[in-house]
């Protein structure tokens, strides 16, 4: 269901050059009649375990998603760090949907430190056919920083169809107020950002977004062939299609929050391709969590990190506080800069923060939270006990590529690691877009981008990867991140994978396997 | 080598065609066996909109449904205009399709369908070309089922799901034939 389009009383966007964040400004919209953002239902864990039926199918436009108690929704799931979620998932969707595959279907629990062996959080082996179910026990580590995590399906060749249709839901691990007091009792929001695909031809929206991708390329190496090499093409800021990115399922949403009062906003950036550039103009965030980590767990690291904006990138989340204006605000995600070859993701207006006297239905931050001591998450990691160089590849054919392979099911595993440790890794992009590096079971800390410090680390899941620059020769330098990636948790034992999060590149390859002793 | 793209005329806009619309691209080859065992290049139609479908003569699913609507298509369309628009059926599953099978199908649903073969090396360059995925589950196939509508000359327009409104496809097919 759409709102009614909010009314742009002027935007001026700046140009897009370079990579990363894309500069604009925007003078503040106001809604003609935006819906008001809508809570998600909820699962809460009691006697220690979350209990759930979620069942796969298309809805009445053909799309894939979750029903949930039979409406289509993907619920909220609370759970203590300790507990157990028991999901019994059904997959009722037809035996193909017109993309060349049949239409299988599994889940990731996103983010979490956990088993990734059957029937837990194992998504290599495990699938729900068509018809069938699977039934889940994913154990949240005692040790689970809490946070924001989530929860989608990953079977290979199809996530891009699933995730970007809509098949995800958050997960929260209570007790961030144990961690951050001045959290207590603040009312907090689930904003779950998507951007579905908007074709009138359903299943061959999959084939109309490769053909987008390759227009992408061969107007970008038109644009080297005519300026001799320099950056050219890309239009970053520029939309490709009618769709339009949702918050909590509507385009535009209202927003309760009472002038000068705090409240915790745990976003999650539930799309394939899109990144999001949130900012709230005239304010300053207070970011307290990344990718369901306090920023403060990392040693040394402050509480909290006071930013103008937010990037969000396909997979990632950011819990931050925001402070409720004297005046009706707006919600914008700036335009994000993907690259010349890159998705294009240009500004948008996703609601309006409005003053609702505080009567606005949501929930309240949990003062009440266990964790167990010591927290592995806060403990300076050792130093890196591997040293690894990893290529993120693509050719022009659409295909992607991980240190020259593309990722097949039967493959084995690319690396070996010992849990207990932790490992350097440098990563290269040697493409023309963003890349959303995500490793699954474990987090990692961004050392440094393009030999640059990262002065501000913290541990993180999900992380762009930006890239290649181009000299006027036309002689490319890969970009770089320096990760330590941490396997200490011998809970992670059994082989998962990392790969980008950019889902149709994950579903055309680039991803791979870890095996973890 | 600079890529020229071709205009693509008044057609752009998006919201006058029904199907999901395609960037502008150069135009695919195509180049197969046609059913009576003659080569066949996309070029050989150049002035003639011409409708894609990638399909197997075995399926049950997606390609009846789409050839019935594609021969509902041609039979809506005026008289004048029914020569100027050709339908292609294209294999995924060359090992079954013979020729003859393929002519035996594609003309139960009209008698100027054509299907069409090849090579399993020119196979994979049409599905490249056209984004196409195929996967075998048994003798059941599972395979990418857009329906793509290419002008006269030669560029891909749009795509259609295979159970889009015949009326779309229709209305489209005439603008495109006039507008060529």
């Amino acid at each position: 269901m759409r709102a009614a389009a909010l009314v742009i009383t002027m935007v001026s966007i700046a140009a897009c050059g370079g990579g990363g964040h894309a500069s604009s400004s925007a003078v503040p919209v106001s809604a003609s009649n935006p819906s008001t953002l809508q809570v998600y239902p909820s699962v809460v864990s009691s006697g220690g375990v979350a209990s759930l039926t979620l069942t796969a199918a298309l809805d009445s436009s053909g799309r894939p998603a979750f029903y949930w108690q039979g409406s289509e929704v993907a619920p909220t799931i609370y759970v203590n760090p300790g507990d157990q979620i028991h999901l019994h998932y059904v997959n009722n969707l037809p035996y193909t949907c017109g993309l060349g595959l049949v239409s299988d279907t599994n889940l990731h629990f996103h983010g979490l430190t956990t088993s990734p062996q059957q029937p837990g959080d194992e998504v290599i082996a495990t699938n729900a056919a068509p018809g069938s179910s699977y039934d889940y026990v994913v154990t949240i580590d005692p040790d689970q920083p809490p946070g924001l995590y989530w929860y989608h399906p990953h079977p290979h060749g199809l996530s891009n169809w699933e995730i970007d249709n809509g098949m995800a839901g958050a997960l929260v691990v209570q007790g961030i107020a144990s961690e951050i007091p001045s959290l207590a009792g603040l009312r907090e929001r689930v904003i779950v950002l998507r951007d579905p695909p908007n074709d009138p031809s359903v299943a061959a929206a999959e084939t109309a977004s490769a053909f987008r991708r390759r227009a992408r390329i061969a107007a970008f190496r038109s644009a080297q062939d005519e300026d001799g090499g320099g950056s050219g093409g890309g239009a970053p800021c520029q939309a490709e299609t009618d769709a339009t990115p949702t918050i909590n399922g509507v385009p535009t949403a209202t927003i309760g929050i009472e002038p000068g009062e705090r409240q915790l906003w745990r976003v999650l950036n539930a799309s394939g391709h899109r990144h999001f550039d949130l900012a709230i103009p005239g304010q300053q965030l207070q970011l307290v969590a990344q990718d369901g980590v306090p920023i403060g767990d990392y040693a040394g690291a402050p509480t909290s990190l006071t930013v103008n904006d937010v990037v969000i990138p396909p997979a990632g989340r950011a819990e931050f506080v925001v402070t409720g204006p004297d005046a009706p605000a707006p919600l914008i995600s700036n335009c994000y800069n993907s690259g010349p070859i890159g998705d294009p993701d240009p500004q948008v207006v996703l609601g309006e923060l409005v003053n609702d006297n505080g009567i606005s239905s949501t929930a309240h931050v949990a003062s009440t939270a266990r964790r167990v001591q010591p927290m592995r998450y806060r403990v300076a990691p050792p130093p890196a006990a591997q040293h690894r160089y990893v290529h993120f590849q693509e050719d022009s054919s659409g295909n992607f590529y991980i240190n020259g392979l593309s990722y097949s099911p039967s493959a084995p595993s690319m690396y070996t690691v010992q849990t207990g440790t932790t490992e350097e890794w440098t990563v290269e992009n040697d493409t023309d877009e963003v890349h959303a590096f995500h490793t699954h079971q474990v987090h990692f800390i961004v050392e440094a981008v393009n030999g640059v410090q990262n002065p501000t680390p913290h541990w993180m899941d999900t992380f762009d990867l930006p890239p290649q620059s181009h000299a006027p020769q036309g002689a490319a330098t890969p970009s770089t991140v320096t990760l330590l990636v941490d396997f200490r948790d011998s809970v992670i034992r059994g082989t998962f994978l990392f790969h980008c999060h950019i889902t149709d590149h994950e579903d055309a390859g680039m991803m791979a396997k870890i095996t973890a002793q | 080598m600079a890529v020229a793209l071709a205009s693509c005329g008044p057609l752009d806009a998006r919201e006058r065609l029904h199907g999901t619309v395609l960037p502008p691209l150069p135009p695919p080859a195509l180049r197969l066996v046609d059913d009576h065992r003659t080569p066949f290049a996309l070029s050989d139609l150049r002035g003639t909109t011409v409708i894609v479908f990638f399909g197997y003569t075995h399926c049950t699913e997606e390609c009846p449904e789409a050839m019935t609507r594609l021969a509902a298509m041609r039979r809506s369309l005026p008289a004048r205009d029914r020569n100027r628009v050709r339908v292609l059926f294209v294999t995924v599953d060359p090992a079954r399709d013979s020729r003859s099978a393929l002519a035996a199908y594609t003309k139960k649903f009209d008698p100027t369908f054509i299907g069409l073969t090849g090579s399993r090396k020119a196979l994979m360059t049409a599905y490249a070309e056209f984004n196409v995925r195929e996967s075998a589950d048994g003798n059941r196939l599972a395979h990418s089922s857009a329906i793509y509508v290419i002008d006269s000359r030669g560029h891909l327009r749009e795509l259609f799901d295979p159970n889009a409104p015949v009326a779309g496809i229709v209305a489209d097919v005439e603008a495109l034939i006039s507008n060529s």
